[in-house]
């Protein structure tokens, strides 16, 4: 098996249990995860403008963190988020972010740059966008993989 | 001698040790002034460690106008009461040791200078003196002002500096700097020795200079009663100063950096300090300073009350790799061959543990000059060689070899090695690259940015001379672009690659962090490019210079342990990665474990653990509700030993835990 054959058998591998996992446990999870498609794609590209300005400072273009700011994706951030409500993180954002203005964007505009958090994480769009009106993110919990 | 002479002498050598901390106390950041973190308490064993239970908690929150989410601090204990410092403006509490309960608290808004400040949030902690009348509290501010309070009050001491401050950026090595932005800070604590309270310096990360130009480190020492400044030590000499010639260019008249941003140690019977220097300005690019460049990342011991150098030795030439020195010195007594040796031993980020006769600076084992690979970046001149130390063997792994990279399956390791195809790879001291989207991006390495060991330095056990550190698997991608137009006009090179572009400013707080920017992005199918551990504990003999053991410590990250590639591979406990301060008492090593991870009651979190100091073994583990974020210290009181660790992470504010045994 040639490497390009062996890295499309893995991926089939992948699929195959990550369907295999979905069939047995159908609905495993009473709550919503950031797999459900929270966000729209409108309003991650409004967010990645955002993030350019207030964030990437700190965070980094990539989003790999640097120092005392912590990855917004990759596996440190799993490390720091895997199995948190995605309200955690948002009011961790509101309250706390930027570092050097904390609390001066409006709950829209941190709903804007979770979502480009979220798809640069590579979770999918939907059709509706995140409010970040206060609660309605409590009952989603961040996974890594998909339930 | 009167009596109160005797009894100033008697305080001031019970806690100024190199053998532990004495009286049941925690006097000084490392337990003792040379940083062995070691207190001989044997209470809480492995025969109980599983049932200690939380007597307090300390949450730091409210310490700041928001919450801070990396408490880095290591408490000081004295006479019942517990001092730290936390919160974003670094407060500083004392606390009944016995309840938690808030006795003051003293905080500075510093406004636009603490806004400017390089080095923010709370730090690693601060100092404690007592001439047996009188008790004080030092620490340095963020907007780098050292402060003396009373320590029964928390009121600031009138008698010292203007109102109880000393203004640390007046008087630093003949530089007139802005008060209010001039980039120098400090988060490592003071320390005290004598009747002087000893200061380094540190500066905004040194990957993305926006100058060659840049305040000179230095260290002085200032009357601990009156805030006096007794003397400088120049990091960076001066024409007609040793060493200057070892600036080549006259870099020397422009050069900074150089400072010492870790814990200073002492030993007040040889009167010596020793000085764990970092490296000059440009953490990846030395071409705007040819040269030794003495006294960057060099281990330096001064002359307690003057100041004045007795002997150094540079652990690295020309350093392009951020190595600095990180961490404490540890004072270790001990006895090779049969001779009894008073060392030093310098853990480091590129996981070698260099030990030296501390009088003399004479190596212990011989540390030989190697050569080492060359590079081709533009202007740079490299050193042809570096020291090697013969004993001990390099503590974790250094550099990037293919035989380093994930193994859990043969799939896995053909994707790594395909995927580290345009980067260069090599042994330590391989150095970094201009960029190019050809090849090579970049030099990935272990133990350089991704440091083994970083500011938690290690433990000594001074009963059995064995050495105690952790230290983490990393790999940092270290490439070099242009900086980014207008952002540094007289520089060549910012750390970055044509893939993430430059490097920008390390950001408020900066090496403050658990994490190195670019680090470990490469990552296969989710999970981290090289196979594990991806952290350890290693117990080192210093009478023979051998690894006795080494422990993975961590339970296995959640992405490894469920990962869908890996179902029904038996993955032994990996470790994990991150920057771990280790405790050492009577029969245990004591450390926390970093990041969040699983936790056997199912509850996200993570576990203080103990192991066998002699083995290894586990020997007990309590959970904790986020990872240990400052290194843990230990006391008796009341006839209970407690435990305290400062825990926080990104998602959990910064926390005080005081841990006992019930009843």
């Amino acid at each position: 098996m040639d490497r390009c054959t062996r890295r499309i058998g893995m991926s089939l591998l992948v699929a195959a249990v990550l369907l295999s996992a979905t069939l047995a446990h159908p609905r495993a999870q009473a709550t919503r995860t950031v797999w459900d498609g929270l966000y729209s794609g409108e309003q991650a590209t409004r967010g990645q403008m955002l993030y350019a300005e207030r964030c990437a400072r700190c965070h980094g273009d990539a989003l790999a963190g640097m120092e005392s700011a912590p990855a917004l994706t990759g596996t440190s951030f799993y490390s720091n988020w895997e199995g948190e409500a995605l309200e955690a993180l948002f009011e961790r954002m509101r309250m706390s972010m930027p570092a050097d203005k904390p609390g001066s964007l409006s709950r829209a505009q941190n709903a804007d740059v979770l979502a480009f958090v979220l798809k640069v994480g590579g979770y999918p769009a939907g059709a509706a966008e995140m409010t970040g009106q206060a609660g309605t993110l409590s009952q989603v919990t961040i996974r890594m993989y998909r339930p | 001698m009167t009596l109160a002479a005797a009894v100033t002498m008697w305080v001031a050598s019970e806690v100024h040790g190199q053998s532990g901390a004495g009286k049941g106390e925690w006097p000084t950041y490392g337990g003792d002034l040379g940083h062995t973190r070691y207190a001989p308490l044997d209470q809480i064993t492995a025969a109980n460690f599983d049932s200690l239970e939380i007597a307090w908690r300390f949450k730091t929150d409210n310490l700041g106008a928001r919450p801070e989410f990396n408490l880095e601090s290591t408490p000081l204990m004295v006479g019942g009461r517990l001092y730290s410092t936390g919160g974003t403006r670094r407060a500083v509490v004392a606390l009944d040791a016995a309840t938690g309960e808030l006795l003051w608290v003293h905080s500075e808004n510093e406004g636009l200078r603490g806004e400017a400040a390089p080095r923010q949030l709370s730090g690693r902690g601060l100092a404690y003196w007592t001439d047996g009348r009188e008790e004080r509290i030092l620490y340095v501010t963020p907007g780098y002002r050292l402060v003396a309070l009373d320590a029964r009050t928390g009121s600031p001491v009138g008698t010292f500096g203007k109102a109880g401050i000393v203004d640390l950026k007046e008087d630093l090595d003949q530089q007139q700097l802005d008060l209010v932005n001039a980039p120098v800070g400090l988060h490592s604590t003071p320390i005290v020795a004598g009747n002087l309270v000893l200061i380094g310096a540190a500066f905004e990360t040194g990957a993305n200079p926006k100058s060659r130009r840049n305040v000179r480190g230095a260290v002085r020492a200032f009357d601990v009663r009156t805030g006096t400044l007794a003397w400088t030590f120049r990091t960076i000499p001066q024409p007609g100063e040793f060493g200057n010639e070892t600036w080549e260019n006259d870099s020397w008249a422009y050069s900074g950096n150089t400072g010492v941003w870790a814990q200073i140690s002492v030993d007040e019977e040889l009167g010596l300090a020793y000085l764990p220097v970092e490296l000059p300005t440009h953490d990846y690019y030395g071409g705007a300073r040819p040269g030794n460049t003495l006294f960057g990342e060099s281990l330096v011991a001064v002359d307690l009350k003057t100041g004045v150098r007795r002997w150094h030795y540079q652990l690295v030439h020309h350093g392009v790799w951020d190595m600095d020195i990180p961490c404490a010195p540890i004072l270790a007594d001990i006895t090779v061959n049969g001779r009894a040796i008073k060392a030093v031993a310098q853990p480091t980020k590129q996981a070698f543990l260099y030990v030296f006769d501390r009088a003399t600076g004479e190596p212990v084992w011989p540390i030989e000059e190697r050569p080492v690979p060359q590079g081709d970046v533009p202007g740079e001149k490299y050193s042809r060689t570096q020291p090697f130390p013969t004993k001990p063997a390099a503590y974790d792994r250094q550099g990037l070899a293919v035989d380093d990279l994930i193994d859990f399956t043969p799939a896995l390791r053909a994707e790594a090695v395909t995927m580290i195809e345009k980067y260069r790879i090599g042994p330590i001291f391989t150095p970094p690259v201009v960029s190019k989207a050809e090849g090579p991006v970049g030099t990935l390495a272990m133990a350089t940015q991704g440091a083994a060991t970083n500011w938690p330095g290690g433990s000594f056990d001074p009963e059995t001379h064995i050495l105690y550190v952790h230290s983490q698997s990393q790999v940092a991608t270290l490439g070099l672009v242009p900086p980014p137009d207008g952002a540094a006009p007289d520089v060549r090179f910012h750390q970055g690659t044509v893939l993430s572009g430059a490097r920008r400013s390390g950001g408020s707080g900066s090496a403050t962090g658990a994490q190195g920017g670019n680090v470990n992005t490469l990552e296969v199918q989710g999970l981290p490019l090289t196979r594990p551990p991806y952290g350890r504990i290693s117990a080192i003999d210093l009478d023979t210079g051998s690894i006795l053991w080494q422990v993975a410590h961590g339970e296995t990250p959640e992405r490894v342990k469920n990962h869908p590639l890996l179902k029904g591979l038996d993955i032994p406990r990996t470790g994990r990665t991150g920057n771990v301060g280790t405790l050492v008492t009577r029969t245990l090593v004591i450390a926390g474990e970093p990041g969040f991870g699983p936790t056997p009651s199912g509850q996200r979190g993570s576990m203080l653990r103990a192991y066998d100091k002699k083995t290894g073994a586990d020997a007990g583990a309590v959970y904790m509700p986020a990872p240990q974020s400052g290194s843990p210290m230990t006391y008796m009181l009341n006839g209970k030993q407690y435990l305290i660790v400062a825990v926080s992470g990104a998602s959990y504010s910064g926390e005080l835990l005081a841990f006992r045994l019930p009843g």
